[in-house]
C-alpha cells in the first residue's frame, strides 16, 4: 500500500479546481440541485415525522434483516423469482456471468444500479464476450467515455454538455451540437434499437418487500421498465442486502422522500413494482453482501445501511461541491461514500472521512436520518488510532486532518474558531485542497452566540 | 456452508440496535379531500396534461380532436373505437416500435404527485405504456387518491405482476441538468378525466 493513495482526493480536488471555471459551473449545477431539493420538501408539512418513519422502518428492518431477507425469498420464490446470494462482488458477477451464459445471451441492456459499478459488473460480463449497454442517459454518455459515475443520481453531471455533444459526434454520428434535446433524441434512438434486440436486462433494486416478494425500481427515464418489458425472458436484478423493507404500506413513506429529495421532483416519473415473471420467462435476483455484514457488526457505523441513495448529502456538501465526485475515489462518492468506504478497505479509503468540513448539512437533508457527520468524525478516530501502519504523507494529509479533528473550532460559542480563523487562516484555506483559492468571509468582530444575546434577550 | 447460510449467519452477528416498527396510522392524518386542482397543477408541473371529461362516452372524441392523423393507435378501453392495432400479430417489441398512442385505463390518479397507477391486466401488453410516444390515461374522477399511503391502501403486490406509477412523460436531466422530455418512455402523456 503506498501512501499516494491516502491522498488521493486532496491531489484530486487540487486537479478538479485547478480549472477554476469549470469547478464554478460544476458547483452551480449542484446547488441547483439542492435549491429544487429544499423548495419540494417546504411543502410537505409531514416532512420531519416522515423522516422519522424511514428512521425507525429502515432501523427496524436491519435489526432483523434475516428474518425478514427470509421472509423475501420464501415469497418471492412462490411468485416464481429465483433467488440467489453473494457473498462479495466477485461471486456476484459470477452467477450473473452463468445465468447469461445458460440462456445463451449475448446482448444485455441495463438500468442503472450502484451496487453493479460497485461489483464492476460490466468489466466481468465484457471479459466474457456480453455486451452490457447502460441504457441511462448519463451512464451510457459515462460508458462512451470510459469514466465512472461522479454522482449516484446524475451520473454523468460533471459532463458539460459540448463535451456531451463532441462524444456523440463521434460515436452516434450526429451532427455538431450541444443542444440537449436533440443529443437526448439521438439517444433515444439509439438505445430503443439496443432495448428492442437485448436477450435480457439487468438492474438493480430500490426497495425489496418482504411481506409480498416484490421488488421496486424508481426511474424517470423508463429505462427500466423497457428493459424489462420489451425483453421480458430475462431479467437479472441485484439487491444489497440492506434493501429489504418489512410491508408494502411502507413503501409509501419511501416513494414519498426519494425523488422530492433527490431531484425535487413529487415522485420519480416511474416507481415500478415486479411481483411475478411472464409465462415462460425469468426473473433472477441476487442477493449481495459484499462488507454489508461486516458493516452490519459496527455499532457506531451501521445506521450508514439505511441509506436509500437519494443523494441529498452530496448535494449539500460544501467539499463535494468544490472537489467532484470523481475526487473520491470510491464507487460512491460524497458523504455517504465517504462513510461507507473504509469499511470495505480502511486503508485505501482512509482520507475519505477527511473530505468534509463536519458542517452537519449532510445530516440535516438525510431522510433516514443517518448522523452521517458523526459517523465521519468517529471514523477519523478510527483512522488516526491505525495512523502508524499506514503513515499520512506530509504536511497536507496532517494540516486538514488538524484542521478537522479538533472539533473545538466548531465550539458554539465560534470564540474560539474565529480566533483559529484569525490566525490561522492560510492553513483553513490552504491545508485542504477544496479550501485553494477561496477566501474565507471577513471574520466579525463578536460571535454569533455573542451578538444573538445582546439583540434578542 | 453456501452464501446465504453464511450471510445470513453474519447477519445474526450483527450488532444493530432493536427499534420496534413504527404505527402506520399516523399517516392517516394526512389525507383529506381531493382537490382535482391540485392534481391538474402536479401534473402540469412534471410536464404531463389533464383534460376532464363529462363521460367515458367522450372519450373517443376527444382523442380524435387530439390526434386527428395517426397511423397506429392501440386501445383496450371498452366503449373506446379508437386505436387500429390487434395485439394478437405482436409477437415481439419490433411490432410495437412505431406504436404512436396507447390509451389505457388507470387505476387511480395520486394528487400529491400526479401519478396513475397502472397495472398489466389493464396494459395489454407489458411493453405498452413505455415503448408507446404518446401516452393516454383515462381514470374516473372517483379514482382519486390523497397521496402515496392512500395508494398503497389500494393495490396488493400479491396479486399482480408487475404495476407502476407513471407521473407525467419519461424525462431526463442528464446532460447539464436540463430537463428533456422522452428519454425512453412516453414523450407526452395525457390523462382524461372521466
Ligand atoms: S446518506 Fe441519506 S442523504 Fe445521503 S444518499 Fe443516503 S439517504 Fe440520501
Amino acid at each position: 500500500m503506498g501512501t499516494e493513495k491516502l491522498i488521493s482526493h486532496a491531489d484530486h480536488s487540487r486537479n478538479f479546481l485547478s480549472n477554476q471555471l469549470k469547478a464554478s459551473w460544476f458547483n452551480k449545477s449542484i446547488w441547483y440541485q439542492r435549491d429544487k431539493r429544499d423548495v419540494a420538501t417546504k411543502k410537505l408539512d409531514e416532512w420531519e415525522t416522515l423522516r422519522q418513519l424511514a428512521s425507525d422502518i429502515k432501523a427496524h428492518s436491519l435489526s432483523k434483516l434475516d428474518e425478514y431477507l427470509i421472509e423475501f425469498e420464501k415469497n418471492a420464490t412462490a411468485n416464481g423469482i429465483q433467488i440467489h446470494w453473494a457473498e462479495d462482488d466477485k461471486e456476484h458477477n459470477k452467477i450473473a456471468t452463468d445465468i447469461l451464459k445458460n440462456h445463451g445471451a449475448k446482448k444485455i441492456v441495463k438500468s442503472k444500479s450502484m451496487l453493479s459499478e460497485e461489483c464492476e459488473l460490466n468489466h466481468h460480463l465484457e471479459a466474457n464476450n456480453i455486451e452490457i449497454i447502460e441504457s441511462d442517459l448519463g451512464e451510457r454518455i459515462l460508458q462512451f467515455s470510459g469514466e465512472k459515475p461522479s454522482h449516484i443520481v446524475m451520473p454523468a453531471i460533471h459532463k458539460t454538455k459540448e463535451e456531451i455533444g463532441e462524444l456523440f459526434e463521434e460515436k452516434l454520428n450526429t451532427k455538431p451540437s450541444n443542444d440537449p434535446v436533440y443529443l437526448t433524441q439521438a439517444a433515444r434512438l439509439h438505445l430503443r434499437d439496443k432495448f428492442i434486440n437485448a436477450h435480457a436486462s439487468m438492474s438493480g433494486v430500490n426497495f425489496a418487500i418482504a411481506e409480498t416478494g416484490s421488488f421496486v425500481l424508481c426511474t424517470n427515464e423508463g429505462n427500466a421498465d423497457l428493459g424489462m418489458t420489451a425483453n421480458s425472458k430475462l431479467h437479472i436484478a441485484s439487491m444489497g442486502i440492506e434493501k429489504i423493507i418489512p410491508k408494502q404500506e411502507h413503501l409509501g413513506v419511501f416513494i414519498r422522500m426519494l425523488a422530492r429529495n433527490a431531484t425535487g421532483q413529487p415522485i420519480t416519473t416511474y416507481t415500478s413494482h415486479f411481483t411475478k415473471p411472464d409465462e415462460g420467462a425469468e426473473i433472477h435476483i441476487i442477493i449481495v453482501d459484499n462488507n454489508r455484514t461486516k458493516l452490519l457488526g459496527e455499532e457506531k457505523f451501521n445506521s450508514a445501511l439505511k441509506c436509500i441513495r437519494c443523494a441529498a448529502c452530496m448535494n449539500t456538501c460544501p467539499v463535494f461541491k468544490n472537489s467532484g465526485g470523481h475526487s473520491y475515489n470510491f464507487v460512491i462518492p460524497g458523504p455517504i461514500g465517504a462513510i461507507l468506504a473504509p469499511v470495505h478497505d480502511i486503508k485505501k479509503y482512509a482520507d475519505m472521512p477527511f473530505a468534509s468540513t463536519l458542517c452537519g448539512s449532510c445530516t440535516n437533508v438525510c431522510p433516514v436520518k443517518i448522523n452521517i457527520h458523526e459517523q465521519l468524525y468517529d471514523w477519523r478516530q478510527v483512522i488516526s488510532q491505525k495512523k502508524s501502519a499506514f503513515t499520512f504523507k506530509g504536511m497536507i494529509m496532517k494540516g486538514a486532518a488538524f484542521v478537522l479533528e479538533n472539533t473545538w473550532i466548531y465550539d458554539t460559542s465560534g470564540k474560539m474558531g474565529m480566533f483559529f480563523i484569525k490566525h490561522f487562516r492560510w492553513l483553513v484555506t490552504h491545508a485542504t485542497p477544496w479550501g485553494e483559492g477561496r477566501e474565507l468571509p471577513d471574520i466579525p468582530k463578536e460571535s454569533f452566540k455573542d451578538w444573538y444575546k445582546k439583540n434578542h434577550s | 456452508m453456501g452464501a446465504r447460510e453464511k450471510i445470513l449467519s453474519r447477519i445474526k452477528e450483527g450488532v444493530a440496535p432493536a427499534v420496534s416498527l413504527p404505527d402506520m396510522s399516523i399517516t392517516d392524518n394526512w389525507n383529506s379531500d381531493i382537490d382535482v386542482n391540485v392534481l391538474k397543477l402536479v401534473l402540469e408541473s412534471v410536464g404531463g396534461e389533464i383534460h376532464i371529461l363529462d363521460s367515458v362516452a367522450d372519450v373517443d372524441s376527444k382523442l380524435k380532436e387530439l390526434f386527428p392523423d395517426i397511423k397506429m393507435a392501440y386501445t383496450n378501453i371498452e366503449g373506446v373505437g379508437f386505436g387500429n392495432v390487434n395485439l394478437d400479430e405482436v409477437k415481439m417489441a419490433h411490432d410495437l416500435a412505431k406504436l404512436e398512442i396507447a390509451v389505457l385505463e388507470g387505476e387511480f390518479a395520486v394528487e400529491e404527485n400526479g401519478s396513475v397507477f397502472v397495472s398489466d391486466n389493464k396494459m395489454g401488453n407489458k411493453m405498452i405504456p413505455t415503448i408507446t410516444e404518446y401516452l393516454v390515461l383515462v381514470v374516473s374522477k372517483d379514482e382519486i387518491v390523497k397521496n402515496m399511503h392512500e395508494a398503497y391502501k389500494r393495490i396488493d403486490l400479491k396479486n399482480i405482476e408487475y404495476g407502476v406509477f407513471i407521473s407525467g412523460p419519461s424525462k431526463t436531466a442528464d446532460i447539464e441538468s436540463t430537463l428533456v422530455f422522452g428519454a425512453h418512455g412516453a414523450k407526452n402523456l395525457a390523462l382524461l378525466l372521466v
